[in-house]
C-alpha cells in the first residue's frame, strides 16, 4: 500500500481523478471513493466528505449527470459521465501524459 | 459519533437551502449508512463511528459545500450583473449617440437626472472594481473572494437599475415615443431582469460566504497594485499599494476630467475659453467630491478600503 498523499496536493487533481473513476462505469458516491482508494493503492485516501462537493461541481459543469437509484432496499445517487465529461477527460489525460513525460525525462 | 448525531451537526452547519439541501442530506445519509453496513464484523455503534470518522468533520464538509456553491453563485451573479451593466451601458450609448442633452433636454432638467447620472457612475465603478478583483484573483474567483465579487455584483446591478429606472421614469413622465426611447425601454426591461437574477445569485453567494470569510480580507489596493504591475505600471502600483484614498483621489480626478471634457465637447465649448475652463474645473471638483462620498460610504461595504489597510 502506498502512503496517503497530502489532501491539498490531491485537491488540484481531484476533478480529473473523479472523472476517470466514474468513466469506468456509473457509480454512487461511496463506490466512487472506494474505487479511487483501490485504484490508487490506498494513496488517495481522502476524508470521504470532501468528494461530494467536487461531484456536485462536476455535475453543475455538465461533466457528470446523476439520478437516484434504488437497489438492495437502499436509495443511492448514481453518477455517470456525460459526453462533455468524456471529452474533458480525454483532454486532461493528454495534458497529464505530456506533463508526466516531461517530468520523467528531466528526473530520470 | 453516531450517524444520527453526525447528521444533526451537519444540518446545523449546512448553508444550502431548498431542494438541493434535501438532496445533499439524503445523499450523505445514504453514504454513511452504506459505510456502516460495510463493516458487519463491528458492533453497530462502532461501525457508525468508523463511518462518520472517515467522512470527516460535519463543519468541514458543510464548509466544502459552502465554498463550492458560493463560488458557483458568485460566478453566476457576476455573469448576470455583467450582462445587465452591458445593457445599461448600451442604453446610455443609444442616448449619447442621439445627443440626448440637445434632442431631449427635458431628461437633463428632470429631477430624476442626478440619480441616473450618479447611479450610472456607481455601477461603472463597482463593475471596474470587480473586474480588478478577477484580474488579480483569476476566474472563477477563489472561495475567499466570493463575498467581494458578490458585493460588486449587488452594487453594480442595483445602481444600474436605479440609474436606468430614473431615466425611464423621466421618459414615461414626458411621454416621449421616439425610436431610441423604445430601445431605452427594451434595454431597461432586459437589464432589470438580469439585475434581479444577479442580485438573487449574489445574495445566495453572500449567504454561503458568511462561513468562508477570511480572517483578513485581501485589500483592494493590493489587487489593484497587482493588476497595474501586470500591465507594467509599477510606479503607479507603488503609489497606490495599501493607499486606497490615493486611488480614490486619482479615480475621482480622472472621472471629473472625463465628465468635464464630455460637457465641453457636448456644449461646443472648444476651443476652451476662461468661462469654459472655470465650468470644467467646477465639474471636476463636484465629481471628485461625489467619488469621495461614494468611496467613503459604499467603498467600505465593497471592501475597496477598510480601517485595517493603514496598518498593513
Amino acid at each position: 500500500m502506498v502512503s496517503p498523499m497530502d489532501a491539498q496536493v490531491l485537491k488540484g487533481h481531484l476533478d480529473s481523478l473523479l472523472l476517470a473513476v466514474v468513466a469506468a462505469g456509473p457509480a454512487h458516491g461511496y463506490a466512487i471513493i472506494a474505487r479511487l482508494r483501490d485504484r490508487s493503492g490506498g494513496a488517495f485516501d481522502l476524508p470521504e466528505g470532501t468528494v461530494y462537493p467536487a461531484l456536485h461541481r462536476l455535475e453543475a459543469s455538465g461533466l457528470l449527470k446523476s439520478s437516484w437509484d434504488r437497489s438492495d432496499g437502499r436509495r443511492r445517487r448514481v453518477y455517470a459521465v456525460t459526453p462533455k465529461g468524456r471529452r474533458r477527460l480525454g483532454a486532461q489525460r493528454r495534458e497529464w501524459q505530456g506533463f508526466a513525460s516531461a517530468v520523467e525525462a528531466v528526473l530520470s | 459519533m453516531s450517524v444520527g448525531r453526525w447528521l444533526d451537526a451537519f444540518r446545523g452547519a449546512l448553508t444550502v437551502r431548498g431542494r438541493l439541501r434535501t438532496r445533499i442530506l439524503d445523499e450523505v445519509e445514504s453514504h454513511l449508512l452504506e459505510a456502516a453496513a460495510a463493516q458487519p464484523s463491528l458492533p453497530r455503534a462502532q461501525a457508525e463511528a468508523a463511518a462518520t470518522a472517515a467522512f470527516g468533520d460535519p463543519a468541514d464538509v458543510a464548509r466544502g459545500f459552502a465554498e463550492e456553491l458560493g463560488v458557483r453563485s458568485a460566478t453566476r451573479a457576476t455573469r448576470q450583473a455583467g450582462a445587465a451593466v452591458a445593457l445599461f451601458a448600451a442604453a446610455f450609448v443609444v442616448m449619447g449617440s442621439n445627443g440626448v442633452r440637445h434632442a431631449a433636454p427635458w431628461i437633463v432638467s428632470s429631477p430624476a437626472w442626478p440619480l441616473a447620472f450618479v447611479g450610472a457612475q456607481v455601477a461603472a465603478a463597482a463593475t471596474l472594481a470587480t473586474a480588478v478583483r478577477f484580474a488579480a484573483g483569476g476566474w472563477p474567483a477563489p472561495p475567499e473572494r466570493t463575498a467581494d465579487v458578490a458585493r460588486g455584483a449587488v452594487v453594480a446591478s442595483t445602481a444600474g437599475v436605479l440609474s436606468l429606472g430614473a431615466l425611464v421614469a423621466a421618459l414615461l413622465g414626458h411621454g416621449a415615443g421616439s425610436g431610441w426611447s423604445l430601445v431605452l425601454l427594451l434595454c431597461a426591461a432586459a437589464g432589470l431582469a438580469g439585475s434581479a437574477a444577479a442580485v438573487a445569485a449574489a445574495l445566495r453567494a453572500l449567504a454561503h460566504a458568511r462561513h468562508l470569510e477570511p480572517a483578513r480580507p485581501r485589500p483592494f489596493a493590493a489587487d489593484l497594485a497587482g493588476v497595474l504591475s501586470l500591465v507594467r505600471l509599477e510606479r503607479a502600483a507603488e503609489l497606490l499599494a495599501h493607499r486606497p484614498w490615493r486611488f480614490c483621489a486619482a479615480f475621482g480626478l480622472l472621472a471629473g476630467l472625463v465628465v468635464a471634457a464630455g460637457h465641453a465637447i457636448g456644449d461646443g465649448a472648444l476651443p476652451l475659453r476662461a468661462g469654459a475652463l472655470a465650468a470644467g474645473a467646477a465639474l471636476t471638483g463636484i465629481e471628485l467630491l461625489a467619488v469621495a462620498v461614494g468611496f467613503a460610504t459604499l467603498g467600505r461595504w465593497l471592501r475597496l478600503w477598510s480601517p485595517s489597510d493603514h496598518r498593513a
